[in-house]
């Protein structure tokens, strides 16, 4: 037998227009820190543990980034074949807000 | 809100951070207890025991009971205007060990682990990172830490009449200098940083992180300095185009910093405020 009654909060919609993917990360990388910059056109985003998933120090099997070729970034970064943390700038090929 | 109890040698263990406190120092919780048995110094807990109240107050008993109408919740949000809703094409999910953003964006590398903040000929200059271990123990104090987490812009005007911008501000206005802080977090891939990963006990080639791995053998000087430096906070000046937009940073800069569990400072905490 119902007694009382009790209101929830309830989730907005967000729709397809407020929520969508923006960055998949590497392998094993944790997506981490993000700052915008005051006018909005450039983000700031950290890739924390690359390559977390290896078992020992020379682990080819479980991510290079960024010390790979094809990694998004523009190429192979520094030296070595190692997997580093590293912190990203985004920007919007036209120079427009990031997102918009 | 944390469970705590004591084990079998009578020191404090939590159930949320079971890693046991092995030192010889006291537990964060003998410092409070202390502290709160001393009734001049209960005010601390006001914004805890705060806090606290206002999230459990929806989960009491017979909230919302009785003859108040709520009006029915909308899950229908405010409209916005079309310059504001997201207008780029999603990416797609992704198990490749390769960074993805929508078409239309363009993504650099600022710094990453290893990189070098003091790259200045002639005042005992860090090289570039080698990425295979070989990089001097003691050289990780000026390079970039690891584990890049929290981060934070920094604009710093350089003329000295933008008044109250001497300090930092988030705008930036043409002429400032842009600084980035990134908390570096924890020691948790610190094997790459070794010729051939982590060694305790005489055995190299070991992976020790956050997970509990570690097996307390003695380990080598150079490897422990590695893996303390690269925790704290790296602030890299931001190198900018004639727009104002960022390309890098500037391994020359004498606004680049570390601040590791190595760097000299006054820590206020309960101990000293109370």
């Amino acid at each position: 037998m119902q007694t009382k009654s009790q209101n929830t909060f309830v989730g907005g919609i967000l729709g397809e227009s407020r929520l969508r993917r923006f960055l998949v990360g590497p392998k094993g990388a944790e997506v981490t820190g993000i700052t915008e910059t005051a006018d909005c056109k450039v983000i700031f985003v950290g890739i924390q543990h690359p390559g977390e998933n290896a078992t020992v120090y020379n682990d080819t099997n479980n991510g290079l980034w960024p010390t790979n070729a094809t990694n998004g970034v523009g190429g192979k970064y520094g030296a070595g074949a190692r997997p580093r943390s590293a912190t990203l700038i985004i920007t919007k090929d036209d120079g427009g807000k990031i997102g918009l | 809100m944390d469970l705590i109890f004591f084990n079998q040698k009578g020191n404090y263990v939590s159930l949320i951070d079971p890693i046991e406190n092995q030192s010889n120092n006291e537990h964060f919780q003998e410092v409070l207890d202390k502290a709160l048995s001393n009734p001049s110094r209960r005010s601390i807990l006001r914004g805890g025991l705060g806090l606290a109240s206002m999230f459990a107050l929806p989960m009491l008993p017979g909230c919302g009971d009785g003859t108040t109408t709520v009006a029915a919740a909308s899950n229908v949000l405010p409209s916005l205007a079309s310059s504001a809703l997201l207008k780029f094409t999603p990416v797609l999910k992704s198990y490749a060990d390769q960074l993805k953003v929508p078409a239309g964006y363009t993504v650099k590398i600022l710094h990453a682990t290893g990189d070098t903040l003091d790259s200045n000929a002639g005042d005992g200059v860090v090289a570039a990172y080698s990425n295979a271990g070989a990089d001097a123990a003691e050289s990780w104090a000026k390079r970039v830490g690891d584990q890049h987490d929290g981060t934070e812009i920094f604009c710093i005007a350089t003329s000295g009449t933008l008044s109250g911008k001497s300090k930092g501000s988030y705008s930036y206005a043409t002429g400032d200098k842009v600084v980035i802080a990134v908390n570096n977090e924890s020691s948790a891939e610190a094997h790459f940083f070794h010729l051939t990963g982590q060694t305790s006990g005489g055995v190299s080639g070991r992976k020790f992180d956050q997970f509990g791995q570690w097996d307390l053998g003695t380990r080598p000087a150079d490897e422990a300095i590695k893996e303390i430096l690269m925790h704290g906070v790296t602030i890299a000046e931001v190198t900018l185009d004639a727009s104002g937009k960022p390309t890098g940073y500037n391994s020359t800069s004498n606004l680049n910093r570390r601040i590791t569990p190595e760097t000299v400072m006054a820590v206020n905490s309960l101990s000293t405020t109370l």
